[in-house]
């Protein structure tokens, strides 16, 4: 369908992404290819939590509509479920088990879209697991639709959108882009809103639509990734366990100060 | 060593782990504390919960679909994907369950049932647990083929698959003790016998052996005093001494341990092995009070297949264990025919005789209905599907099928809970294995069945223990057979 230019009503879709919590430890499995899903605690990704977040406020002022957006194996559902519960209209889940790269996930997602709706798509800038940041540009392109990136803030008026996004160094730079756009967000005007726990109850209950690659014409054989994992490894730790000693606590603190000292720590 | 493979339990998930262990390659024995084959699914109604493309699916797994019966079934959703079956199964257990393990369990529903399709188990319409109206008749939500005879027929299909394939079955056979070795791997189990006590070695050992609500003890310890004196809806021979085994050994609790699954049951049941035919659930279309006359819980909240359980655990936590089920005309024929049985419905002309019968509060009685009748708001009553027709002001409310309680003669059926199974077991990964408190493997031993915990928490959707046990009986069966 056509994309439909507005300042009012907009249709918005945000692109949500499952992703280990950053707090956890991560095991390579016996692969070597992949981490070990079971038993990891997995999260909305940070960044796709301001997209969300920049896409909620911009439905609220405008009386649109929403719909979050998430490809990947069965428990990716999750982070729907935080989305209808932060505000989302609706839920697509697109159930895909296999290996992919950002190019067969843009490929499978423009699909998707291009039955949708839209006038505004936000992604995260990245995910913090593969840390690409391609999957929105890739979309973009795919859908033949200008993107930006690092996008901070988004305000609409007129059919037109003015965004800021970051440059480095803290210089940030203000842009206008028509309508229909992807942006991918690094951050959010407002604080990502929290989802209580009765309206993630309430959200499992609300229509999550369950669609397989099928039911949007793809044929995963035919989309051949760009990029294949050969290897993954987990960062070597060098342990270091230095004692401070000293015959008082003031010859120890003098002998700490000497070895921060020493490290350039003060 | 006299086995490959020695399988604790001859229920579905028994059955199923000892079928696949030979098409594996394996010797297996089976060991059976009761005098008969089933366990807890003999006494189920045989639902399996499995994707499926469309009603040209169901019809094929079914066999024999003729044009009136494809007319007059209504198959809903028309198609249940991977996606649909993980939402359902996460929405009633509020998102706690295991995800590797229950993506494994709906990843392969579709081709376990196929397989035992394969074993000659019979499917069939689950118009047992349908709504019926006009000459429609709308199958559960997401399950709408059970085995050909139910539990029973599921078990009886399942007992000829094996003993085909010529698998032996050792019955009044107790299991106290699982044997392992230095490695603390498990070596072969300890049983008791009429004849004594005596040990059987195997390369690996497979629990299938339910889980502990026929253990008072058990029960009061786990899920609390008030399960104390509750009816069993299934097999008195699920006292849990095989999860207590291993335990022992170091295998790991896991899953909702104060959880179980049960059901709203007549009060006029028998205290165990009642089966289906005790099952009270079309309480989404009447009123339900406690002994007080008042209200306690939403009727109306989801199609019954998603919601009894929870009907059952506020029957014991709300309503003190006892709770009636109030009709009225309207709704007669939407009643199930199980209801019949006990000779418990009441009937009378007026709420004050229907309350006299019962013996609770007349005036309460009279009072709550009145105010749920006027709560009621306009809408189009349809059983076939979430209606939205609920109530409004009044707590708890009725989501949907609200019809008011106003036309003689007004039925009542007196209800108390039904336990079926616990949810609390032991960890397993996606193969089946057993895992130890630090989450490694136990070398040699494998569960599946209502014994794994992780699957279910508060509540479960209805078809997804038998085809959860199914399921990884298959893996546990073909992955204990590689270890021979």
């Amino acid at each position: 369908m056509k994309a439909n230019p507005r300042s009012k009503g907009l249709k918005i879709i945000v692109l949500v992404k499952w992703v280990p919590s950053a707090s956890e430890e991560l095991i390579i499995d016996e692969s070597g290819r992949n981490i070990k899903r079971a038993g990891v605690n997995f999260t909305l990704n940070e960044f796709d939590n301001y997209a969300l977040e920049e896409g909620l406020r911009l439905k609220e002022e405008t009386n649109g509509h929403l719909t979050a957006i998430a490809m990947g194996p069965l428990e990716y559902q999750e982070a729907l479920v935080v989305a209808l519960a932060k505000g989302a209209d609706d839920a697509i889940h697109l159930n895909y088990e296999g290996e992919y790269d950002a190019w067969v996930a843009s490929e499978i997602l423009a699909r998707l879209i291009t039955t949708l709706e839209y006038d505004i798509i936000f992604t995260g800038l990245e995910a913090t697991d593969t840390n690409e940041g391609q999957v929105g540009v890739l979309v973009a392109e795919k859908l033949k639709i200008p993107h930006v990136a690092a996008v901070t803030k988004v305000e609409v008026s007129d059919g037109k959108t003015r965004v800021i996004r970051e440059l480095g160094g803290g210089v940030s730079e203000e842009l206008e882009v028509p309508i229909p756009v992807l942006f991918a967000t690094l951050s959010s005007k407002n604080p990502p809103r929290y989802a209580p726990l009765m309206k993630i109850l309430a959200a499992r209950r609300r229509g999550l639509k369950c669609l397989e690659l099928k039911d949007i014409g793809v044929n995963i054989d035919a989309v051949k990734p760009r990029v294949r994992i050969v290897k993954m490894t987990t960062p070597e730790r060098k342990k270091s366990l230095k004692i401070i000693s000293g015959k008082s606590v003031e010859e120890q603190a003098a002998n700490l100060f000497n070895v921060l000292l020493e490290k350039g720590v003060v | 060593m006299e086995y490959d493979v020695i399988v604790v339990g001859a229920g579905n998930a028994g059955l199923c782990a000892a079928m696949s262990a030979k098409e594996h390659g394996a010797k297996v024995l089976v060991v059976e504390k009761a005098p008969y084959a089933g366990g807890d699914g003999r006494y189920s109604e045989g639902g399996l919960r499995f994707t499926y493309d469309g009603p040209e699916e169901i019809y094929e797994l079914r066999g024999e679909v003729t044009e009136a019966e494809k007319e007059s079934m209504v198959i809903y959703p028309s198609r249940y994907t991977r996606g649909d079956y993980y939402r359902d199964w996460m929405e009633v257990t509020r998102g706690r369950s295991d995800s590797e393990l229950i993506s494994v369990v709906i990843n392969r529903s579709n081709e376990i049932v196929r397989w035992l399709r394969s074993l000659c188990v019979e499917l069939d319409f689950m118009t047992s647990l349908a709504f019926k109206k006009g000459d429609k008749i709308y199958l559960p939500a997401g399950t709408p083929l059970h085995a050909k005879g139910a539990g029973e027929g599921l078990i009886k299909y399942e007992l000829n698959a094996a003993e085909k394939k010529g698998i032996p079955i050792l019955y009044n056979t107790k299991v106290i003790k699982l044997l392992t070795n230095e490695k603390n791997a498990v070596v072969g189990v300890r049983v008791k016998r009429k004849d004594g006590i005596s040990e059987l070695y195997s390369k690996a050992v497979i629990l299938a052996a339910g889980g502990f609500q026929a253990n008072v003890e058990m029960r009061t310890k786990y899920l609390g005093p008030e399960w104390a004196l509750v009816k069993l809806r299934g097999s008195r021979y699920n006292t849990g001494e095989v999860l207590n085994a291993a335990l022992e050994i170091g295998a790991q609790p896991y899953g909702h341990y104060s959880g179980c699954h049960c059901a709203p049951i007549d009060l006029n049941a028998p205290d165990y092995e009642s089966k289906m035919e005790s099952a009270r659930y079309s309480y989404p279309f009447c009123v339900y009070v406690d002994q007080n006359g008042q209200r306690f819980l939403d009727e109306g909240e989801d199609f019954h297949p998603k919601s009894y359980v929870k009907v059952g655990r506020l029957i014991i936590e709300k309503a003190g264990g006892v709770a009636y089920q109030i009709f009225d005309s309207k709704v007669k024929e939407l009643i199930l025919p199980e209801y019949e049985r006990y000779g418990s419905l009441v009937q009378a002309n007026s709420i004050e005789e229907l309350a006299e019968i019962l013996g609770i509060p007349s005036k309460m009685l009279k009072e709550t209905i009145s105010r749920f009748n006027q709560a009621v708001k306009p809408g189009t009553f349809n059983p076939g599907i979430l209606d939205g027709k609920s109530t409004e002001g009044i707590y708890p409310p009725k989501s949907n099928w609200a019809l008011t309680i106003e036309d003689p003669p007004f039925i009542a059926c007196p209800t108390t809970t039904g336990i079926t199974f616990t949810m609390g077991g032991l960890r397993i990964n996606k193969n089946a294995q057993v895992l130890d408190t630090e989450g490694e493997v136990i070398k040699g031993l494998y569960a599946s069945g209502i014994i794994v915990g992780g699957l279910f928490y508060y509540t479960y959707a209805g078809g997804c223990g038998l085809m959860a046990g199914a399921t990884f009986g298959y893996i546990a069966g073909a992955n204990a057979a590689l270890e021979s």
